[in-house]
């Protein structure tokens, strides 16, 4: 499952359906605080987060996963990143960052070990 | 305690000796004119601010220590003053401006007091060199205008985060849901019709990408990731990767790098952004054919530079190029050199731009030896 976190409807539905068009199945929600527990997400593959999520960053959602996922890889998407933040990214193995606008293919080429398992 | 006035002293020559000392010892510059407006007494510190001893100017009229702009006034001060007793300067202090003997002109706080020794009418009066204070006074200005634009830059900062946050997030969103339009479309097979306003959007929303980032870029700190640079694969890569768009556009791009220009501490993802923008700059300037070279040597006093010269048409007079927003392309958006000269100096170093003869511009990146520390 690719978990999407995003407050930006039309960026969170259009993201996952264009990932359910390439067969994933996509857990989306608009903020962190309606995620169920984290340690219960079957077949989590990925997870695509905002940078801004309200009350709490997507970095630290990152910490978070990786809790209980250490091997998790996290995409956060953010529409003005910082240079701290790109200092704080870099510092984590599975995390990587992209600069909204963000196009579809940009992300997908950032999913390649979703390749093999997607049906 | 006795008051020390001239009555305390018996003999006349006695209080003629103390008026010349305490002349002579003032911080402040004295100068005695008469009705006439002609100098009788020109003390120690008066010759001090204005460059002129006692002997150059007494007998002469005050107006020699004058520019021009005060000397009218003068006159008509003077002749105000016998006809009707209006007082304008005396008994009051003001600022005036001084003429020095070299015609350098001084700040001064001046204080005009009338002196009557029986029939005989007199002014004093009193200089102070305002010079220090002025400095004093403009270096707190200059420091406050600094303060209050830096304040301006960084509010203009927040509000661009501000904006390139609140356009970036819906342009996201747009972006997304067009490209999966797009994506259906093509599945479906759609007819032109239909595909063409769906690229069209995608388009658009491509070139406001583009912009956004841009300004992002100049909008952000730039922070260098400093390391030692091969200068000779450096270009060699540069016009490798433009060969291609040169070559289709007729025009030549040749690379020289002098063999002691060997090596570089620089941001290299940085510099080759600047590099890249000047030469795809110059393959647009070339109209036809055309040639580009690029030159890398060391120069004594800049560092390395590198230089990207073309044969187009040469920078139009009186457009600063590498100023943000000013752009010579019909399409640009004025950000590009902007930023390059912000990379360039955020290295320490810069970048100019001279004109060729017959026609042309070179642009030159220079960067001081050992880069500059984080």
């Amino acid at each position: 499952m690719v978990l999407l976190v995003d407050d930006d409807e039309d960026f969170r539905v259009g993201l996952a359906e264009a990932l359910r068009d390439d067969g994933f199945v996509v857990g989306d929600f608009a903020a962190s605080g309606s995620l169920p527990p984290l340690d219960h997400m079957p077949k989590l593959q990925c997870a695509i987060t905002d940078y801004h999520l309200g009350n709490e960053t997507g970095l630290a959602l990152a910490d978070r996963l990786h809790e209980h996922y250490p091997q998790l890889p996290v995409v956060i998407v953010t529409a003005f990143s910082s240079r701290d933040l790109e200092e704080a990214v870099a510092t984590r193995v599975h995390v990587k960052l992209l600069s909204k606008p963000v196009h579809y293919d940009q992300l997908r080429s950032l999913l390649p070990r979703l390749r093999a398992h997607h049906t | 305690m006795t008051t020390l006035t001239p009555d305390n002293f018996v003999s006349t020559s006695e209080q003629a000796a103390l008026l010349r000392a305490i002349l002579d010892s003032a911080v402040d510059g004295m100068i005695v004119i008469d009705a006439s407006a002609n100098i009788e007494s020109f003390n120690p510190a008066a010759s001090r601010i204005f460059g002129y001893s006692p002997e150059e100017v007494v007998g002469k009229n005050v107006k020699i220590l004058m520019p021009s702009s005060y000397r009218d006034e003068h006159d008509g001060y003077i002749d105000r003053y016998r006809r009707t007793g209006e007082k304008r300067i005396i008994g009051i202090g003001r600022e005036v401006v001084g003429l020095r003997k070299d015609g350098s002109l001084v700040p001064l706080d001046l204080a005009v007091s009338e002196v009557n020794v029986g029939e005989a009418r007199r002014f004093l009066g009193i200089l102070r060199d305002l010079t220090q204070r002025k400095r004093a006074e403009d270096a707190l200005r200059e420091a406050r205008a600094a303060s209050q634009q830096r304040d301006r830059l960084a509010d203009i900062g927040a509000i661009a985060a501000k904006i390139i946050h609140d356009i970036g997030n819906p342009l996201a969103g747009i972006t997304m849901q067009s490209e999966l339009l797009m994506r259906r479309l093509n599945r479906e097979k759609a007819g032109e019709s239909t595909l063409g306003p769906a690229q069209r959007i995608i388009s658009a929303c491509q070139r406001l990408s583009g912009l956004i980032r841009e300004f992002m870029d100049f909008a952000r700190e730039q922070r260098l990731n400093l390391r030692e640079i091969d200068v000779s694969r450096f270009c060699d890569e540069a016009a490798a990767f433009w060969a291609p768009l040169a070559t289709r556009s007729g025009v030549k791009l040749t690379v020289e790098v002098a063999p002691d220009a060997a090596v570089v501490t620089a941001d290299a993802d940085k510099l080759r952004r600047v590099l890249d923008n000047l030469i795809r700059n110059a393959v647009e300037a070339i109209d036809g054919h055309g040639q580009i070279l690029i030159r890398a040597y060391p120069d004594d006093s800049r560092g390395l530079c590198i230089s990207v010269a073309d044969t187009g048409p040469g920078i139009k007079k009186g457009v600063e190029i590498f100023r943000l927003f000013e752009t010579t392309k019909p399409s640009g958006t004025g950000l590009g050199l902007a930023v390059c000269k912000q990379i360039m100096e955020a290295h320490g170093g810069g970048i100019t731009v001279a004109d060729l003869v017959p026609h042309g511009a070179e642009f030159t990146l220079s960067i001081p030896k050992g880069g500059r520390p984080n």
